[in-house]
């Protein structure tokens, strides 16, 4: 008897690893069928693939799967969002790559130097610039059309720039070294590949919507190659950089701003992706103070890309504006009381 | 509209189901069986797709009964699922014959492919009267 019993409780003890409502309710049910598998093939312990199978199940359970609770659901759509825009995000970061890779051999733009702008070159390091562009692309379409194992894969593509191609940190085109901008590079890289991979699980649902995300990704990367390609865009460090704090003060500001009309799932996988753009702020500032090259002496030489620099200062206090007005009527919605507790007072 | 691709797995789940009600450790048996031994299904791969399939509406819980102190809860085949299982068949009848047949112009024959094996098919489009209740 004490034998049967422990042997239970080792099972028990597997399936503590589900959600605790989910073991409620199918709780006993699963002991009994892993009892029986146990008796039929002579065990007195789980295996290590009966381990796996439960806590792949409990993983999918709190991301969402069938049976899931509607926070789970929630946490698990956030997830997917993540990824998505993630993606996005990742295909317009790299787009200067197949903006500037013709301009090498066809018409190469005075001043251009891409060695100084993309580390070194070789053809090592333009692979890798144009699979951070096209990775993303065909990531979304994969997971957009349910092919949820050739998505995954081609997103993780973003792991393998980051881990093994240390000069891709500087994938904002930045003078490398930055803190804030590493982090921002990183983050943009392993958040949505690590949310795709508990987000999009064999259990998931199809993405509502598909090609409204394939055309996303064409509307935002399209006109970036289009400018990149640009002589008046040389100036990759200004434009990446802007690219990214753009993004992000727009993400966390929409975020902020629209957390009761778009659902929670929208809001926090915005504020996610958006917050570490954000860390490059501080860099975008030094962008038009320090060195040779800063907005003043441009502005003072009527270099080209002063355009550019004029466009983009206005851009992100415009952005830096909208989120603290945004940020401000946040706080004094939280602050603010309900009726009738206000009439308690 | 085209329905969802299965995994052989889901298949072989409807397919243990298809003749009478089971309990998870007897899906868990027939599936192996069925499948000659290849396939041996996990509790969380079962429950998974038990989920799954119950909230497409191809399978439902029938009765619960309690031996030896341990629960057991049977699953049966909805109408849905019965008309699922049917389609997922034939169009899988359909591309083994289509193979069967292609294989024949080599000389290989095929065990098990039937008297139908040398006959015209529709490789990939399964008969499509068979959707019932679906």
């Amino acid at each position: 008897v004490s034998t049967q019993e422990s042997r239970t409780d080792r099972y028990r003890r597997v399936l503590a690893l589900l959600p605790r409502a989910y073991l409620e309710q199918r709780g006993e049910e699963m002991l009994a069928v892993m009892l029986d598998g146990a008796e039929g093939e002579g065990r007195d312990r789980p295996s290590a693939g009966e381990l796996l199978s439960v806590l792949g199940l409990s993983l999918r359970l709190r991301t969402g799967a069938p049976g899931a609770s509607p926070r789970a659901r929630s946490v698990g759509e956030m997830l997917r969002l993540i990824t998505l825009i993630g993606l996005l995000l990742q295909a317009a970061a790299f787009a200067s790559a197949p903006a500037q890779l013709p301009h090498l051999w066809i018409s190469p733009i005075p001043g251009l130097d891409y060695a100084a702008n993309f580390g070194r070159f070789d053809l090592w390091h333009v692979v890798g610039d144009l699979s951070g562009f096209v990775c993303p692309f065909l990531a979304l379409a994969a997971l957009s059309r349910g092919e949820r194992r050739l998505g995954l894969v081609l997103t993780t593509n973003a792991l393998v720039l980051v881990s093994s191609f240390p000069p891709h940190l500087d994938m904002f085109r930045y003078p490398a070294g930055f803190l804030g901008q590493t982090y921002a590079a990183v983050a943009l890289c392993v958040i949505p590949t690590v949310s795709g991979l508990l987000g999009f699980h064999r259990e998931a649902p199809r993405v509502v919507r598909p090609r409204r995300w394939f055309t996303a990704v064409f509307a935002l990367a399209v006109p970036l190659v289009v400018l990149d390609s640009m002589p008046i865009a040389r100036d990759w460090a200004l434009a990446s950089n802007v690219f990214a704090v753009v993004c992000g003060c727009a993400a966390v500001g929409i975020a902020l701003s629209r957390t009761r009309s778009r659902g929670g799932a929208w809001p926090a996988a915005l504020m996610v992706v958006g917050s570490p753009m954000l860390l490059m702020l501080p860099e975008s500032m030094n962008l038009y103070t320090f060195g040779g090259s800063s907005f003043i002496s441009r502005l003072l030489l009527t270099d080209p890309s002063t355009f550019v620099a004029l466009v983009a200062l206005a851009v992100e206090v415009l952005l830096a504006v909208a989120l603290a007005v945004s940020l401000a009527r946040r706080l004094r919605r939280s602050g603010r009381l309900p009726a009738e507790l206000r009439g308690q007072r | 509209m085209n329905s969802p691709t299965r995994t052989e797995q889901v298949f072989l789940i409807l397919t243990a189901l298809a003749d009478r009600p089971r309990h998870g450790y007897g899906i868990v048996q027939e599936v192996e069986k069925l499948s000659e031994g290849r396939t041996r299904l996990k509790v969380g791969t079962l429950y998974g797709a038990l989920d799954r399939l119950t909230t497409e509406g191809l399978l439902e819980p029938d009765r619960e009964e309690v031996e030896s102190g341990r629960l057991r809860r049977y699953y049966r085949l909805t109408e849905r699922g019965v008309a699922a299982l049917t389609e997922d068949a034939e169009r899988m009848a359909a591309n083994a014959r289509a193979a069967a047949q292609r294989l024949g112009v080599r000389g290989v024959r095929v065990s098990g492919a039937g008297a139908d094996a040398g006959r015209p098919t529709n490789l990939g489009q399964g008969p499509r009267t068979a959707r019932g209740a679906a």
